[in-house]
């Protein structure tokens, strides 16, 4: 389903600060996986989801979906294809348009948008039906500026429009990191929930290694641009966060 | 004194247009356009030339649209294309338009109008008193003004462009191409812009090329007018005809303030300050949002120790 080869990515080339973002990743999922990818800081996570979503240009290295060549489409052009949930739930949805104006955009990612009425009303009614299923009482609140909704409202607003459309590829950076716990743990299980019901292939970045290896059947861990380790199956089922933290500093190089 | 009040009604509605174009650009794009400042002396320029010509002044009219339209059309091609900022972008363009507008007046700086037969003309012969057919005709102008606006923000492409303003990285990400969408709202916008400057040209009877020093903060202040006293609540319409009350506030206010006795020369710096005290209210307010969710944020990352950042941050030391 999704193919990555040899992706690179180094920022500030030939300046100072120079800095080696993604050195040569490359990565396969099959159709309806989910795999979660945990790193430190800086160790090029967030680079290759950007990569993946257009959001910035590599300097090597082709990305294939479904077939489809998006190393050069624009990152407008390749929503047609994914969707996404940022870590900030200020940038996932437009706050200043209400919650039916945001499901209606995202309903028509991909598409062409001409001079027919911005949302209908069979639109609103099956809007409606989805956003009841999120239990949080949205469906009451079609009308509201999502400026006025709470963070984690706001998070599962925008997963649900990320799932819309039947996207061939869900990436979630860090998206449960700017909430409090309670409310992470919810939309964790809504993602978890969403991805099973529409059968996403998913790619999810988290900072907990908790949520990393009981969401999903495969497991990366990153540092320096790199995949340094990897697990899947049941032998991901069987790790244990103190296995990915032995790991992390095993593989670390020596503190100076 | 009641002419005075006619003739600031009038003049405030056929000013209503060019804050409906600050509007696209300011709240639906997010963006402080200083084209206007020269497209509103295109829109000028043009129907006087074509009238001065011996034009239709209805063509003239719909003329000065096309060529704020285009005026726009420059700002956000050196914005999108060039990747210039918005507001060095619009400043670019308004000192381009100065020597345009020139060469559209053929070489002169002013152009009169007198006892040419204007848009005004057709209610004037059915024997209304030059401030009555501007009302009128303001009044219908600014009426289908603000019909093609509202329509428009409510289709597909006008809610793609309101997300463009509101959120660019959410537009992107819902497959909205918001370069074309910028560019789309400074045609737009700039277009309004150029329909009121045909007409303000008409009814004060010249185009001249200083006659759009300080539009932008004129179309600002009837902007802020119309949303405080006329829009606290309500909806897109609602909004959309506070611009065109705001506009027509703004004007008599300032014929009050005349008829009290304030010299016309201050009129700017009076402008300037309502619309610097207008501004500041609402970004007081953000400031004091944003000093209490960056200390909610603070607190939640002290709730979540024992990640691999964490542990990261350690063997940096
Ligand atoms: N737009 C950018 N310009 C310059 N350097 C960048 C940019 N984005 C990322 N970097 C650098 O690239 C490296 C990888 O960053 P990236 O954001 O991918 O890390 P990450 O794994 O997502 O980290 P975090 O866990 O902090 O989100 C870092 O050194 C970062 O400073
Ligand atoms: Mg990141």
């Amino acid at each position: 389903m999704l193919n990555i080869q040899g992706l690179s990515k180094t920022w500030g080339r030939d300046t100072m600060d120079e800095r080696v973002a993604l050195d040569q990743v490359s990565l396969q999922l099959r159709k309806g996986e989910f795999l979660t990818v945990i790193g430190g800081n800086g160790s090029g996570k967030s680079t290759l989801l950007n990569l993946i979503a257009g959001v910035h240009q590599p300097d090597a290295g082709r990305i294939y979906l479904d077939g489809v060549d998006l190393t050069a489409l624009p990152e407008h052009r390749r929503a047609a294809h994914l969707s996404r949930v940022f870590q900030d739930p200020l940038l996932g949805s437009a706050g200043g348009m209400t919650v039916e104006e945001n499901l209606a955009l995202a309903a028509r990612r991909g598409r062409r948008r001409g001079l027919c009425w911005g949302i209908t009303s069979a639109e609103r009614a099956s809007f409606k039906k989805m956003l009841a299923q999120l239990e949080l009482g949205l469906e009451e609140r079609m009308s509201s500026r999502v400026g006025l909704l709470s963070g984690g409202q706001r998070q599962a607003l925008t997963l649900l429009m990320a799932a819309m459309r039947d996207p061939k590829l869900l990436l979630l950076d860090e998206h449960t990191a700017a909430l409090d716990p309670k409310t992470a743990a919810r939309v964790l299980a809504l993602t978890n929930r969403i991805v099973g019901e529409y059968g996403l292939t998913t790619i999810m970045v988290t900072h907990s290694m908790r949520d990393a290896i009981d969401c999903g059947g495969r497991l990366i861990m990153m540092r320096e641009g790199r995949i340094v380790y990897a697990a899947e199956g049941v032998q991901k089922n069987g790790l244990k966060a103190a296995d990915l933290i032995g790991k992390f500093q095993s593989d670390a190089p020596a503190a100076c | 004194m009641l002419n005075i009040l006619l003739g600031a009604v009038a003049l405030g509605l056929l000013w209503s247009m060019a804050t409906l174009g600050v509007y696209m650009t300011y709240r639906v794009l997010d963006v402080a356009d200083l084209t206007v400042e020269g497209s509103i002396v295109l829109g000028a320029s043009v129907a006087a030339v074509i009238i001065q010509q011996g034009g239709n002044p209805l063509k003239a009219t719909l003329a000065a649209m096309a060529a704020g339209m285009a005026a726009g059309l420059a700002t956000g091609l050196l914005h999108t294309l060039l990747k210039i900022p918005s507001l060095l972008a619009g400043i670019l363009s308004m000192i381009a338009l100065y020597s345009i507008n020139i060469r559209v007046m053929l070489g002169t700086s002013n152009i009169p109008l007198l006892r040419l037969r204007t848009v005004f003309s057709y209610l004037q012969g059915a024997g209304l008193s030059k401030n009555q057919s501007a009302m009128l005709t303001g009044g219908a102008f600014a009426g289908l003004a603000i019909a093609a606006v509202y329509w428009f923000l409510g289709t597909e492409l006008g809610c793609a462009l309101r997300a463009t303003g509101n959120s660019p990285q959410m537009a992107r990400a819902q497959g909205i191409d918001t370069d074309a969408g910028k560019l789309l709202g400074y045609v737009l916008a700039n277009g309004l812009v150029g329909l009121s400057g045909g007409l303000i040209a008409q009814y004060l009877g010249f185009s001249d090329v200083q006659m759009g020093s300080g539009s932008i903060v004129i179309a600002l202040a009837s902007l802020i007018i119309g949303e405080v006293v006329f829009a606290r609540s309500g909806g897109r319409l609602r909004a959309l005809c506070a611009m065109v009350l705001g506009s027509v506030a703004y004007r008599l206010i300032i014929a009050l303030v005349f008829e009290a006795g304030m010299p016309a020369t201050d009129l700017k710096l009076f402008t300037a300050l309502t619309v610097a005290a207008a501004l500041y209210l609402p970004t007081a307010k953000q400031q004091v949002g944003q000093k209490l969710s960056q200390r909610k944020e603070a607190k939640q990352r002290a709730e979540h120790p024992r990640t691999l950042q964490d542990l990261g941050k350690g063997h940096n030391g």
